[in-house]
């Protein structure tokens, strides 16, 4: 390995040096990404405090099990609320996309493919031999450059698509919610109805 | 510099079990359109029993209920407790004040009526302090 990277030229061991740059950064952000979604679940979670406080105040819950049923009930509830218009244009998205292509296209569902095609980049990896393994060695090939298709079809095939994956977006971001309720739920659980000694005497 | 290798490596674990999240992603999706089926149906049969479905749930009403007949029944409470403090006296009486009666002898409109029974003069005599008093002296 070592008499391998001795060999390499200069300008090739910048480039490694920029990959690896760019790789670091790439995992950092993923990293961020990652802490930032903890902390939304975290303060997501705390939502369940606002109505389960007096709840349990006033003697209506009284144990572990009733918390945690209640709690997912009520967000198994308001998951159907957020997301029912959501769910319902996904599937009239699905429903117009057939019955466009049905209606115009006679169900030949070649163009839609086209379309996506259209939107991909052709590109060929050289590779070379590296210790026995076959692997890339140098910069990628354009053999294609994206060519959308800016017609009537590419227009219902591209709109069908953003529209599904937004609203698939914001259905897991409600999911995500949901499951961070729940999972506060069963931490907070454990504290609320445990009896406490801190502060507590029983000498007399 | 820390925080970077935290977020480093936060980042290589998160890559790592990325597979794993979008698999239980994939099953908690299929599980919300379940839970959007289930949702649907209950709201055809209660928009064919004349109901509209609602997101509220029956503990939450009784507690709400339970909350506002609290309040009720503290302001109309007709007397003041000894055991409240005075601030919450104070609340009642300011809630409640002394209202005239309207189970009164006398309709609307008339005149009150003279008291029955007179009040009733009381001779006082007076204390001649030039006298001499005599105390206990019974002779």
């Amino acid at each position: 390995m070592i008499p391998y990277l001795i060999q390499l030229s200069e300008s090739d061991k910048k480039k490694i040096a920029i990959i690896a740059i760019i790789l670091a950064t790439l995992i950092v952000l993923i990293g961020v990404i990652g802490e930032s979604l903890k902390k939304k679940a975290e303060s997501e979670g705390k939502f369940i405090d606002s109505y389960m406080f007096q709840l349990c105040k006033y003697g209506l819950i009284k144990d572990t099990d009733q918390f945690i049923a209640y709690v997912k009930n009520k967000e198994t509830r308001t998951l159907y609320f957020e997301t029912k218009w959501k769910f319902r244009l996904i599937l009239f998205t699905i429903a117009f996309f057939f019955i466009y292509f049905y209606n115009f296209k006679n169900m030949d569902f070649s163009v839609a493919q086209q379309a996506i095609d259209g939107l991909s980049l052709g590109l060929v990896w050289p590779t070379g031999n590296f210790f026995g393994l076959n692997i890339v060695s140098s910069w990628p090939i354009i053999t294609k450059q994206p060519s959308p298709m800016l017609n009537v079809d590419g227009y219902v095939v591209y709109g069908s698509l953003l529209t599904l994956i937004l609203l698939t977006i914001f259905i897991l971001n409600h999911i995500f919610i949901y499951y961070a309720r729940l999972k506060r739920a069963k931490v907070v659980v454990r504290s609320v109805f445990a009896p406490n000694l801190d502060n507590t005497t029983f000498v007399r | 510099m820390l925080k970077l290798l935290n977020y480093f490596l936060n980042g290589l674990l998160y890559i790592l079990r990325s597979p794993y999240t979008v698999f239980v992603y994939v099953l908690r999706f299929a599980y919300a359109t379940l839970i959007f089926t289930g949702g649907e149906v209950i709201s055809f049969f209660s928009y064919l029993g004349g109901k509209k479905y609602k997101n509220e749930d029956p503990l939450s009403i009784k507690l709400q209920q339970y909350l506002d007949q609290q309040t009720s029944s503290f302001q109309n409470q007709p007397q003041m407790s000894n055991n409240l403090g005075y601030a919450a006296m104070m609340q009642q009486v300011i809630h409640n004040p002394v209202q005239p009666s309207n189970n009164s002898a006398v309709p609307p409109g008339q005149p009150y009526p003279q008291q029955a029974t007179p009040i009733q003069q009381i001779n006082v005599t007076p204390v001649h302090l030039d006298e001499p008093q005599s105390r206990g002296d019974k002779s």
